[in-house]
C-alpha cells in the first residue's frame, strides 16, 4: 500500500532538545520512557510479525505468558538484559545495549537518520550533559544549539553543521576522537560539541549496515 | 514491506468546529509539560506502528460501542498533583490516508467506563460526518 504523504515525527529535534534541557530528571525520564515504550513495542511487533501468540513466545524463552504480557505492556515492561538476550536469540536479531550521547537518542526518537561510527574510544567514553558546552541546561546554550539546528537546515551550512556531505541533509555523524579538535576548529563555537550529550539505549536490531534509519521501533 | 512503507508515519488530526474551536488541541496544550511528554512518547511509537500492531495495551477498538470510535490509552501518571489516566478517543481515516483523528481527550481517572467521554466523541464524529465540523493537523509542539 502506498501512502500519499509522510508525516513529520511527533518529536522534532528542537522539541527534544528543549525537553532534555529542562533538568537531569527530565533527561532520565526521557531515557526511561524511550526504553519502556520502545522495547515493548519492538517485542510486540517482532512477535506479531512471526505470528506467534504470547504463550508461544513464552514457551520459546521458557517463561510465562504473563511475563510476555508484562514485557509488551509499556506500563509494566521491566526487561532484564538476560531476558532481552533470550528474546534476541528466538527472534534471530542482534541486541545492542550501550550508553550513547543524547544526540544519538534524540536522532532516534525524532526519526532522524544518523551514521554510527562503531566501536571507538569515543563510544567508550561518553561525555555527560554537564560536559557539553553547547548543550548545557541554561537558556543561552540551548539557544545556541537551536541556532545550529536551524542553520543546519540550510544546504550551504551542511559542512559547518557536522552533517554528512553528499548524503541526505538530515544525516549526521560523530567526529572521530583524533579528528575532534580539527572539526571543532572548523565549526562555529556553538556547533562544537553539539553531539555529546549522553543517554542510554537498549536496542534490538537486525545486523546490517552501520547507518541506521532512526525510529521509535514498532516495525 | 518496501522501504517507503517503513518510513512513512501515521498522521494525527484533531476535531475542529465553529462552536468548540479545537477542543482536543486546547486540552492537550493545557496539560502539564511532563504529561504531554508521556503522551507524545506513546504517540511517537504508535506513529510508526503498523495498524495490525495497534493492540489492547495502548489501544482499544471499543467494539462494544458499535461504531468506529476507538481510544488510545496512556499509562497512568501519579505525581504531586494527583493521579491521571489519559485517554484520547478517535477513529481511523480511510486506509489510504493512514490517519487517526482525535475527537476527545481527557483524564478519565477515577472512572472505569467513561460513558460521558465516549458520548462526546460520538457526537463530534457525527458532526464531522454531517460536515458541521472538520479536522486540523494536530500540533504536538
Amino acid at each position: 500500500m502506498k501512502k500519499p504523504n509522510c508525516t513529520p515525527s511527533i518529536w522534532t529535534e528542537k522539541a527534544l532538545l528543549k525537553r532534555l534541557a529542562r533538568s537531569p530528571e527530565a533527561r532520565a525520564k526521557f531515557v526511561e520512557s524511550q526504553i519502556r515504550n520502545g522495547i515493548s513495542g519492538q517485542i510486540r511487533a517482532q512477535r506479531n510479525r512471526r505470528h506467534w501468540s504470547q504463550p508461544e513466545l513464552a514457551r520459546k524463552i521458557e517463561t510465562s505468558q504473563n511475563q510476555i504480557y508484562r514485557l509488551e505492556n509499556p506500563a509494566t515492561a521491566k526487561p532484564t538484559i538476560s531476558t532481552l538476550k533470550k528474546l534476541a536469540a528466538v527472534f534471530d536479531v542482534a541486541l545492542v545495549v550501550r550508553f550513547v550521547p543524547f544526540s544519538q537518542a534524540i536522532a532516534w526518537a525524532s526519526g532522524t537518520s544518523f551514521l554510527d561510527r562503531g566501536l571507538s574510544t569515543g563510544s567508550l567514553v561518553v561525555p555527560n550533559f554537564a560536559e557539553d558546552r553547547s548543550l548545557g541546561p541554561n537558556k543561552d546554550t540551548l539557544s545556541q544549539r537551536e541556532q545550529v539546528l536551524t542553520a543546519a537546515e540550510e544546504p550551504h551550512q551542511v559542512a559547518a553543521s557536522g552533517k554528512v556531505p553528499g548524503t541526505n541533509s538530515s544525516m549526521r555523524h560523530e567526529s572521530l576522537p583524533d579528528q575532534t579538535e580539527q572539526a571543532k576548529s572548523q565549526q562555529t563555537p556553538s556547533a562544537a560539541n553539539s553531539d555529546t550529550i549522553p543517554g542510554a539505549v537498549i536496542d534490538a536490531n537486525q545486523q546490517g549496515p552501520r547507518m541506521f534509519a532512526a525510529g521509535a521501533g514498532g516495525h | 514491506m518496501d522501504s517507503e512503507e517503513q518510513d512513512c508515519k501515521w498522521t494525527f488530526l484533531g476535531f475542529e468546529s465553529a462552536k468548540e474551536g479545537k477542543p482536543v488541541q486546547s486540552w492537550f496544550n493545557g496539560l502539564p509539560e511532563d504529561h504531554r511528554d508521556e503522551i507524545k512518547d506513546r504517540l511517537g511509537i504508535l506513529q510508526v506502528t503498523p495498524r495490525a500492531d495497534w493492540e489492547e495495551l495502548f489501544f482499544d477498538p471499543l467494539i462494544g460501542e458499535g461504531g468506529i470510535i476507538s481510544e488510545i490509552r496512556f499509562d497512568g501518571i501519579t505525581d504531586s498533583s494527583g493521579k491521571f489516566v489519559y485517554r484520547i478517543y478517535g477513529y481511523f481515516g480511510p486506509e489510504e490516508e493512514e490517519s487517526y483523528k482525535f475527537l476527545h481527550g481527557k483524564n478519565k481517572y477515577p472512572i472505569r467506563n467513561d460513558r460521558h467521554g465516549k458520548a462526546i466523541a460520538k457526537r463530534r464524529l457525527q458532526e464531522i460526518q454531517n460536515e458541521e465540523a472538520k479536522l486540523h493537523p494536530f500540533d504536538m509542539d
